[in-house]
């Protein structure tokens, strides 16, 4: 069962990063730092596949929001930008990840 | 109904708003400017031109569909107007209105979404009235129809929502109704979409969440599509002429790469730190309109006190079945309205790069971003709801309870402009505008001068100096910056003020405007004809006008000239509004019949004008999708055929001499390689992504020929791999329209075609003493390369085969189609300063499809004529070799210097003195459109570099009152070392009359040494860049040009016209409005109606229409899409009444039942 779990968590993974890179930069790659968001992005999709660390998915982005404002405030404009646009990014892999209950039930009945 | 649960808070919203107006308009003056000009000014004139499609007030005339729109809101005012409101009561009126409406609305949106205490409805209602989006995109922003926006969005969700969840029907009907009070706001095309993504999200949102079954999804998505459907009835009036009348306009306007570039930019200042706060960072911190306080670390917390209540309303939202759906449309709107920034960045891009019609959300966060404050607004009561249960299990509800009001508190500091003075202009320019009374009391003349005699036959305004953009600026007593508005400042007739944004109609503009500066008393003729083919019965002299900077000239200058001109009289003068009026024997009227005309085939880009080379006849233009008849070319006077398209292009022979040291030294070709890529990071920082594309692509290109040549150096193998990569290369460089890449407006043409030949004349060096295979290879691609040179106009088709001296590294190309055969004459136009060329221009060599022809000139005026050629139907290059004419530089004595400037031997040294120092040379005889080369050699003594700039008359004063030149370019110079420099500028600014060059050195004054530079061999040489146009002469002009006579004119509105016409011979019958396909001429006899079969362009921008049956008709012109409203007004008509009697029918049924 948990091997099934790793297996999909892979799948889930693989497939995800093709389409987070094309989603960034249209596929066209100018360094190894434009691979890093997608990577980010396709863990976050694993981990919101994730029951029991989804919520970690919640307070890890909200620490970057946060970590954002704090940059922003000191004048650290793209450092804040990097911070705001990967927390935004989770976040709302984390609310997809809702989706299906979403679709369900109608509400989200514990985060 | 609880009427206790609505009193208070309508007094309260009431009151609030009364007071914030009060504030605003204290000083009893209105504001204006920006693009939206003086929207609430004058109603009734707007209300007058926005029924029309066709505006006739803006001069020659322009289908401005999307002006519809304006007619419920201006209907409205213009009522309030007739009872006595003034603009500044107007202005408050609407003001406060909106206001109202944005804040009851939201709090009654709030009191439908959830069980919500008033006291919070109420808080949630003011969030949406202050908030730093609604503060700075909303106001400050001034764009009427977002005010609209912002203040129908409730209303629309409330009634559509009612109508989605409960199926009613007369909720569907308030949905309706409020669109069309509210209608002014889809004058912006873009909230077409902002609205129905909302609504469309709400209804998703209805089916999906949770998903049912599929009945109830079925009857929700029937709904959804009844309202859309009646939604577009009832906007057909408008709906239908704006997306068939608009696209050929936007089209002409904007193309899609400059769509995707603005998109870009924009989206830099839309980044997630900003959006998040609903924060424009360009007005608030970059420009800092609103003061420098926002820079200040307190003010930038502000905004992230409401984030957070944002935030924890949206989380908890999610475990809310009432607010779910508004957290997840918050997100949505987020992700769609930050643009194309991070994170999920491509999408945007790629829907720009593929779907043009996209281009209206090239500002997402503008368009869509009024969002974010309507469902954060909701998040807000949302999360402060969900705090306050969390604390009031500790009982500590009075935490959260002045966490709230701290924040109010906090938001309103925020937000002082709005409540202490307002939020329109700046600190030190608040925006106001007082229009002075010149304006009506000009207005008022004209008015009783056309009254008494000219009831028909009226004529236009030509308002001058004419700005050629949408803007203009006033020096009145509160200044003036924003949209051109003499159509509503003059009711009394229509007004020839500003440039419409399409290049053939801002063409003949240009030489309208022009026509005043560039001719003199002695062909002041030409003048005339152009007033003539304009229409223009007065010309008013706008000597408030700020004319520097920009592309107008001194009113003063034109006023002499006005005064000096024949046909004009000065016939009124009020303040700084001085008023000529054109005889009434030269007048020409805006219908009118004429047999003799000529056919000209106009330049793209109009760097010349017909006017000074053709006859008074009409000029016709075949339009662009329709070919001529043949009979129609052979009865014309004469032909007139400009070139399509002309271009600068290196020599070959440089370019081979060029290739033979690139193939022998490494060093020559990595100094060609920085040439191409130093451009690359001013494309990444101005978000030039497909210019980016290209230029990444010569650079590999460049990069594999240089190894392919070092390869053949060494005598090494060159493969089919490499070649088949350097042809994909080459491939995707020309995948594109080059020519119009946006890439050209970083590397001028001449550049790019000397790096693109570069590659073309080394690939025969390539091509010695390799395989047959590769040298199949080779030539394939060379002549792959060849063919799309010539297709771009980057090489000639003909290879032009002229001598070449010393000095001459270009020739310029003209590639001409001419429409039939005949003999025509070569002339070389604007020929001022033809002395100062060698052989003043009389003999010069031609290249004519690639033959070169010795010619001699003879100078007829300011043209210079080489004689007669017969040339066949199709295609003509011409071409000659760019010469430059002799040293305009001033000698040492006449230069302007200041500082310690000396010469010794031929070399002047400037030293600063008090940390500057500089030589001026003046460009003698330097006119509009002239280049010039500038060369030097110079060296520094302990300066780092020097100044280059080149002053003109036309040049912007700063604040300090000191000039801006608008080039300034800083050299860097590596000090004792002479280093040669030449620079070709950019053609001057066509307004200008003086022009001069500076070279200045600079240092700082504390410092013990001071800088200098020593200059030696200056060179200011005007480079011919003159047109050549061809012209044959076909007929002797008919003596009687009337080919007719116009019995009797009626026009009923700016859309039509009735009238007799007595055709006496065929003639083209002359509509001086704006050509456009949509205006048709019918003819009646009484028995049969015709229309003409030709219908051509009039003078270059006019419409004409060859009539050649003789005979007495009634004549209709009209402008035909305006049925398109008459028919949607019925449509929209029809499905409200069909809709009221449908309510009252259900209601009586279940009366009954």
């Amino acid at each position: 069962m948990r091997v099934n779990k790793l297996i999909l968590s892979i799948i889930i993974f693989i497939i995800s990063l093709p389409i987070f890179i094309w989603l960034e930069s249209g596929f066209a790659i100018k360094s190894a730092t434009d691979f890093v968001k997608p990577l980010i992005f396709s863990a976050s999709l694993v981990i919101s596949s994730v029951r029991f660390y989804k919520h970690y998915l919640l307070i890890i982005s909200l620490t970057l929001l946060f970590l954002m404002v704090i940059f922003y405030l000191f004048w650290q404009i793209p450092t804040a930008d990097w911070l705001g646009s990967v927390g935004i990014g989770m976040f709302t892999i984390y609310i997809i990840g809702y989706l299906p209950e979403l679709i369900r039930k109608g509400y989200v009945e514990k985060l | 109904m609880n009427y206790n649960r609505f009193k208070s808070p309508l007094i309260f919203f009431l009151l609030f708003s009364a007071t914030l107006i009060f504030i605003w308009f204290k000083q009893g003056l209105i504001y204006g400017g920006g693009d939206v000009g003086l929207q609430t000014y004058n109603p009734q004139r707007t209300l007058e031109n926005a029924q029309y499609i066709w505006w006739e007030a803006v001069a020659p005339g322009n289908p401005i569909p999307q002006g519809l729109t304006a007619v419920p809101f201006h209907f409205i005012f213009s009522k309030l107007q007739l009872i006595g409101f003034g603009p500044v009561l107007l202005q408050a009126t609407l003001f406060f209105l909106i206001l109202f409406f944005m804040g009851y609305g939201m709090y009654r949106l709030l009191l439908s979404i959830f069980n919500v205490n008033k006291f919070y409805a109420i808080l949630g209602g003011l969030f949406y009235m202050i908030n730093p989006y609604m503060m700075v995109q909303v106001w400050h922003r001034f764009v009427h129809s977002t005010f609209f926006l912002a203040a129908a969005l409730p209303f629309l969700v409330i009634f559509w929502t009612n109508w989605i969840k409960k199926g009613n029907s007369f909720s569907l009907l308030l949905f309706l109704f409020t669109n069309l009070i509210a209608v002014y706001l889809y004058g912006t095309l873009a909230y077409l979409l902002t609205v129905w993504i909302l609504l469309f999200l709400i209804t998703l949102g209805e089916i999906i969440i949770p998903f049912t079954n599929l009945k109830h999804s079925s009857r929700l998505l029937v709904k959804f599509l009844i309202g859309f459907i009646l939604w577009l009835l009832t906007n057909s009036w408008w709906l239908v002429p704006t997306f068939s009348v608009g696209p050929a306009t936007f089209a002409q306007q904007h193309t899609g790469e400059e769509s995707l570039v603005t998109l870009i930019n924009i989206s830099k200042q839309t980044i997630i730190p900003y959006s998040l706060q609903l924060v424009n960072p360009f007005y608030l911190f970059l420009q800092a309109e609103l003061g420098q306080v926002y820079a200040n670390g307190l003010m930038r917390i502000i905004p992230w006190l409401s984030v957070i209540f944002i935030l924890i309303g949206l989380i908890s939202g999610l475990k809310q079945k009432k607010i779910v759906l508004y957290s997840l449309i918050f997100l949505i709107v987020l992700l769609f309205a930050k643009g194309a920034a991070s994170p999920f960045t491509y999408p945007y891009i790629f829907g720009f790069e593929h779907l043009f019609s996209l281009g209206i959300l090239r500002n997402p966060f503008e368009k869509i971003g009024i969002l974010l404050p309507f469902v954060g607004s909701i998040l807000l009561i949302a999360g402060i709801g969900s705090l306050r249960t969390f604390f009031s299990r500790f009982n500590r509800v009075y935490y959260i309870n002045s966490a709230i009001i701290l924040s109010f508190v906090a938001l309103i500091i925020f937000h002082w402009p709005m409540f202490i003075s307002q939020p329109f202009g700046k600190p030190n320019n608040p925006g106001y505008v007082q229009v002075p009374q010149s304006y009506k009391d000009t207005d008022n003349w004209i008015k009783n001068e056309v009254n008494i005699n000219y009831k028909s036959n009226i004529g236009k305004i030509l308002h001058l100096p004419l700005p050629l953009g949408e803007s203009v600026s006033y020096k009145w007593r509160w200044g003036y910056n924003g949209l051109e508005s003499s159509d509503l400042l003059f009711s009394s007739l229509p007004s020839i003020s500003h440039g419409f944004n399409i290049s053939r109609l801002d063409d003949s503009l240009t030489a309208l405007s022009l026509s005043f500066l560039n001719f003199g008393i002695s062909n002041q003729n030409y003048i005339l004809r152009l007033l003539q083919n304009f229409n223009v019965r007065f010309i008013v002299l706008h000597k408030d006008i700020n004319w520097l900077g920009g592309d107008l000239y001194d009113p003063t200058l034109i006023e002499e000239k006005l005064n000096q001109l024949n046909f004009l009289k000065k016939s009124a003068s009020f303040e700084d509004l001085l008023v000529y009026k054109v005889s009434d024997d030269n007048f020409k009227p805006k219908i009118n019949l004429t047999v003799n005309y000529q056919l000209i085939y106009p330049s793209n880009n109009g760097t010349f004008w017909p006017w000074s080379l053709t006859n008074d006849n009409l000029m016709i233009t075949p339009s662009l999708d329709d070919q001529i008849n043949n009979d129609t070319i052979d009865l014309a006077n004469q032909v007139i055929v400009f070139p399509e398209s002309s271009f600068n292009y290196p020599h070959s022979v440089f370019i081979n001499n060029l290739v033979d040291q690139i193939a022998s030294s490494e060093a020559l070709a990595q100094s060609l390689i920085s040439e191409i890529r130093k451009v690359k990071p001013i494309l990444l920082q101005n978000g030039e992504i497909n210019a980016e594309h290209i230029n990444d692509k010569l650079i590999s290109a460049t990069e594999k020929m240089i190894v392919m040549l070092k390869a053949k150096r060494e005598n090494s193998e060159i493969t089919n791999s490499q070649l088949d990569d350097y042809k994909m290369d080459m491939e995707t460089i020309f995948s594109q329209d080059l020519r119009n890449s946006r890439l050209l407006l970083y590397i001028n043409e001449r550049d790019m075609s000397l790096f693109l030949q570069v590659h073309f004349h080394s690939l025969p060096k390539l091509k010695e003493g390799l395989n047959p295979n590769i040298q199949i290879q080779v030539d394939g691609i060379s002549q792959y390369l060849n063919n799309q040179l010539i297709r771009y106009n980057l090489i000639p088709q003909y290879s032009l085969k002229l001598d070449t001296k010393e000095g001459i590294d270009s020739q310029k190309v003209f590639k001409f189609k001419i429409p039939k055969k005949y003999q025509y004459e070569i002339l070389m136009i604007d020929i001022k300063g033809s002395t100062l060329y060698p052989t003043f221009l009389q003999k010069i060599n031609l290249s004519i499809n690639g033959q070169v022809k010795e010619l001699t000139g003879q100078l007829k005026e300011n043209v210079m004529s080489f004689g007669y050629y017969e040339f066949d139907s199709g295609d003509v290059e011409i071409g000659y070799n760019i010469i430059s004419s002799s040293n305009l530089a001033q000698s040492f004595d006449n230069l302007i210097k200041i500082g310690n400037v000396t010469i010794a031997d031929g070399v002047i040294k400037v030293e600063s003195i008090g940390g500057i120092g500089y030589i001026e040379s003046s460009i003698p005889g330097a006119r509009g459109g002239d280049v010039y080369r500038v060369s030097f050699e110079v060296m520094s003594q302990n300066a780092n570099g020097f100044n280059f700039q080149l002053a003109q008359d036309i040049d912007n004063i700063n604040e300090a009152g000191k000039k801006v030149p608008q080039l300034n370019e800083f050299i860097n110079l590596t000090p004792n070392n002479w280093q040669h420099l030449r620079f070709t500028l950019n053609p001057l600014k066509l307004t200008t009359q003086e022009a001069s060059i500076r070279l200045i050195v600079s240092s700082n004054p504390q410092s013990l040494t001071q800088s200098a530079i020593s200059i030696r061999n200056l060179k200011i040489e005007k480079i011919l860049n003159n047109d050549i146009v061809l012209k044959a002469v076909l007929n002797e002009q008919n003596s009687e040009d009337d080919g007719g006579q116009i019995l009797d004119i009626s026009q009923k509105s700016p859309v039509l016209y009735h009238g007799k016409v007595k055709i006496i011979k065929p003639s083209f019958f002359i509509f001086s409005e704006t050509f456009h396909p949509g205006w048709k001429l019918t003819l009646s006899d009484g028995h049969k109606n015709f229309s003409p079969k030709e219908h051509l362009m009039a003078n270059l921008y006019g419409n004409a229409y060859f009539i050649d049956q003789i005979g007495e008709y009634d004549f209709i012109l009209e402008f035909e899409p305006q049925r398109l409203v008459n028919r949607g007004a019925l449509i929209a008509f029809t499905t409200y009444v069909g809709l009221i009697m449908f309510i009252i029918w259900r209601r009586f049924r279940k009366h009954e039942s």
